[in-house]
């Protein structure tokens, strides 16, 4: 445990070191108000709930959570530091969870820092704050998830800008697997069962689960399973690089 | 040696594969433990506590079959989504009671089984506009018994609990409920009969008892009835005129019992045909229940009628309002007989006031809005322009269907009261049952609950229904509903004589959580300009007349020819005119001004605010930074 905890803080410094922190959270904040404000008419709908604010999520991560996730390992390896990191006493797999809880913290950190509109929005009249909560877990769930996918995604090349696209690809692929367009797609050439399955992976339909109030082990299951395959197939990756 | 080549297998693509495969199989596994934890305020997602209890006392098998069509390119989203929704709520009843509760779900493909299965349940298709069919509905059953939803409607999304466990307590339920009416009117119709030499029209049975009819054991009760019989379980009692105080205390009893009371009173019947006699003008017919409405703590003024100037409807002799055709804001929305009402038309109706001083819960159901009066009965059978003219609106919005709920007490403390001497021989009749009667309740058991209306004529046909032609060219006429009156009516007896838990299942609100600040600036705002329209239109007037005066006092000769003075009041009034009018167009600019600034504010200090607060410490501690490292 000691040593995750450790590689954690040590790349939440670097993170923080670095302007890109500050620049991802500033980015992050504006981008969610302006589309919440501006194009997501808050004030227009009338309603006191977050639903302008969270539905952009799922969008706006796909975007910003690789390009925090890119440099996780494809920067290790460019550099050559990978090595290093590996002579010391610490497990690959802790490194992987070390390197990744202190992304999420970031991530955690740009969430907590948008509490602005909870006071706004309760100021203005009387939300169901429990299904403000369910939304705050259902969003850092999901950048946990997409996180998962670009530090895989990282693992495999040494360049950052295909570890970004490849995993905005990937991110996209999970949102739009359970879509009609995709599904209808997809009928022609597999049986039902199968088609069913993969639109199951949709990251929406579990969102917007948990975006109504409810948590529901399937959906919180959902995410987990996202993340326990990502960093697996991470560690995976970075085995083989490391025997070949 | 081993361990290296194990975790080898381990980590290898193989691995990867065997680990994808092993959490799809875990998801799939997991999607049948449905275990959630509800963060709504409302407990939207949780089965409420009636339904708990209607279920797990269930001691055979209830069948609830629920189609769906399952085709992608079909269904729309938003059914989809409901169809989702609807079997996630019935897994829900299944956990509840899993040997009791049995859920099939089945797609009605066209030719299939399915489909056969469908169409005897009473589950049809529905035609969607595109001409495809698609199905959404569910059948409980019993046995032989089986209630059916043949559309789930997603806009009845929050009475579905309510229709879900409605229907299997029907199903449960061997024997039709039995509904009294009680009624001076001709509810179960009347042969025609000759009266003194007029011949007195009979009348069909009113829709509303045939309705009833259909799911319950219906029974007259006699106006005189001076006990309710003891198996029946809700009493219907439509516009009680000239009640005795032994039939009241006959009611009084039987809410004390259990007995569930709906009570259409009214404090004028229009529709009530027996008045206009051989007579002629007949004075106005009325109806309240005089000891227990003042037991119950609520009062019914039969004197006064609610007119409405937001409800009223336009007639061909213009509007009259006294006849309010209300639209869903009149209605209460939590209460399950309400609670998806969006039209009735209420035609001369009483209003209900008093909060219950004995300790009962006093809910309306259906309330007038608050430009609103009320008006003295004789006065409102008069023309519509007068009541219009002279409406002032009171700002209160009136109750005009209530609802009772609570430990009720009796009206007669004394007991049963005498009966009311013989017109012709003067004398009481000799109460040969006293010994045999049971002790006269006092006051109920458990809590109970009873519904009031203020309108009679609210169920009558010619008010509820329209008649039309059979378009099959029958000889019977086909109705329909006019209005939501008959569906409230109906809701109101189900709701009574289904199981006591369902009374008390709320229907459940997708609620509308509105931005209260800012209706409370919008009406703030509001007022100050109604006060501004009424100086204007005070000033119009004034000027108005002065210019009337004026013509009235010009020479005959003068007819077409201003006189200066008149030209002068013209320019003025011309000046005072563009002046209010300026005056409000600024105050509708300020009303707005004050909201859009607030909006400014908020949209600022959300979406630059935060932002710019950690640009200025990121700044600042790079700043911190360079000179701590220039510094070394």
């Amino acid at each position: 445990m000691k040593p995750i905890i450790t590689i954690a803080k040590r790349e939440l410094a670097g993170f923080f070191a670095s302007p890109v922190a500050y620049v991802f959270i500033v980015i992050f904040l504006l981008l969610s108000g302006f589309l919440t404000f501006m194009a997501g008419g808050f004030f227009e709908r009338g309603q006191a709930n977050l639903d302008s604010f969270f539905s952009w999520h799922p969008w706006l991560y796909l975007f910003l959570v690789p390009a925090v996730g890119m440099r996780m390992w494809s920067e290790e390896r460019r550099m050559g530091t990978i090595e290093l990191l590996f002579t010391m006493p610490v497990e690959p797999w802790q490194a992987i969870i070390g390197k990744f809880l202190a992304a999420l913290a970031v991530m955690a950190i740009s969430l907590s820092l948008t509490f602005p509109v909870v006071i706004t929005v309760n100021h203005l009249g009387h939300p169901d704050n429990g299904i403000i909560l369910g939304g705050y877990i259902g969003s850092l769930l999901l950048a946990g998830a997409y996180l998962a996918i670009s530090s895989m995604t990282s693992a495999m090349t040494r360049n950052q800008v295909i570890s970004f696209i490849v995993s905005v690809v990937v991110c996209l692929f999970l949102i739009l697997c359970g879509w009609p367009p995709v599904t209808n797609l997809l009928i022609h050439w597999a049986p039902q069962a199968i088609v069913d399955t993969v639109a199951s992976f949709s990251v929406m339909t579990h969102f917007e689960g948990i975006q109504k109030g409810v948590l529901d082990t399937r959906d919180l299951l959902y995410f987990v399973s996202v993340i326990i395959f990502s960093l697996f197939t991470t560690s995976v990756i970075l085995r083989a690089h490391r025997a070949g | 040696m081993k361990t290296k080549s194990s975790s080898t297998l381990v980590f290898s693509t193989l691995g990867v594969v065997v680990l994808f495969l092993l959490l799809v199989a875990v998801n799939y596994l997991n999607t049948f433990v449905k275990k959630r934890i509800d963060l709504t305020h409302d407990r939207t997602f949780t089965l409420s506590e009636g339904t708990r209890q209607i279920v797990k006392k269930l001691d055979s098998p209830v069948t609830i079959r629920f189609y769906a069509t399952q085709g992608s390119s079909e269904m729309p989203t938003i059914l989809k989504m409901y169809a989702k929704r609807v079997e996630d709520l019935l897994d829900e009843y299944q956990q509840l009671n899993p040997k009791k509760i049995i859920v099939q779900k089945l797609d009605p493909l066209p030719d299939s089984d399915a489909e056969d299965s469908a169409r005897l349940d009473g589950v049809e298709s529905q035609p969607l506009p595109s001409g495809e069919h698609i199905s959404l509905g569910l059948s409980v059953s019993l046995l032989d018994q089986k209630e059916a939803i043949p559309f789930l409607d997603p806009q009845r999304e929050r009475q579905l609990e309510y229709d879900i466990t409605r229907a299997i307590s029907s199903v449960i339920t061997v024997n039709k409920p039995v509904v009294g009416i009680m009624s001076a009117l001709p509810v179960a119709g009347m042969a025609g009969q000759p009266t003194r030499g007029i011949a007195q029209q009979g009348s069909p049975p009113w829709v509303f008892y045939n309705e009833l009819k259909r799911s319950f054991n219906v029974r007259n009760v006699d106006m005189t009835a001076d006990k309710i019989p003891d198996d029946i379980k809700v009493l219907v009692v439509i516009h009680p005129k000239s009640l005795s105080p032994a039939t009241e205390y006959a009611i009084d009893q039987f809410v004390l019992r259990g007995g569930r009371l709906i009570a259409f009173l009214d404090p004028l019947c229009v529709l009530d045909a027996s008045q206009q006699g051989a007579m002629g003008f007949a004075p106005p017919s009325n109806s309240t229940f005089d000891n227990l409405l003042k037991a119950w703590g609520v009062a019914f003024n039969v004197q006064k009628v609610a007119s409405d100037m937001n409800y009223c409807v336009q007639t061909r002799e213009g509007r009259q309002p006294a006849v309010l055709a209300m639209n869903e804001e009149a209605f209460n929305k939590d209460d399950i007989v309400t609670a998806d009402a969006d039209n009735a038309v209420l035609a001369f109706s009483g209003v209900f006031s008093g909060i219950s001083t004995t300790g009962l819960k006093v809910t309306p159901l259906i309330k007038t809005s608050r430009n609103s009066e009320l008006v003295d009965v004789m006065q409102a059978r008069m023309a519509g322009g007068e009541v219009i003219s002279r409406f002032h609106a009171g700002g209160e919005e009136y109750p005009l269907a209530i609802r009772l709920t609570g430990k009720f007490k009796t009206a007669f403390p004394d007991g049963k009261p005498e009966a009311a001497p013989d017109a012709q021989t003067g004398k009481t009749e000799e109460k040969k049952e006293e010994k045999t009667n049971p002790a006269p309740l006092r006051e109920s058991a458990q809590e109970n609950t009873v519904i009031l209306f203020g309108d009679a004529d609210f169920i009558q046909d010619p008010v509820a229904v329209n008649e039309m032609d059979n378009p099959f060219g029958g000889r019977e006429r086909f109705v329909m509903p006019a209005n939501g009156n008959l569906n409230i009516a109906q809701s109101a007896v189900e709701q009574m004589a289904g199981d006591n838990a369902l009374i008390a299942l709320r229907s459940r609100s997708v609620s509308e959580r509105p931005f209260t600040l800012i209706k409370q600036m919008q009406g703030i705002a509001e007022a100050s300009y109604r006060n501004k329209i009424q100086e204007l239109e005070v000033s119009l007037r004034d000027t108005e007349n002065k210019l009337a005066d004026l013509q009235q006092n010009k020479d005959k000769g003068q007819k077409f020819i201003l006189s200066p003075e008149q030209q002068k009041e013209i320019t003025n009034f011309r000046k005072t005119e563009a002046d209010v009018r300026r005056q409000l167009k600024e105050v509708r600019r300020n009303l707005r001004f004050e909201i859009d600034s607030l909006e400014n504010r908020l949209k600022w200090f959300n979406v630059a605010l935060m932002p710019a607060l950690v640009a200025v410490a990121g700044i600042t501690i790079g700043l911190i930074k360079r000179r701590y490292a220039a510094a070394r």
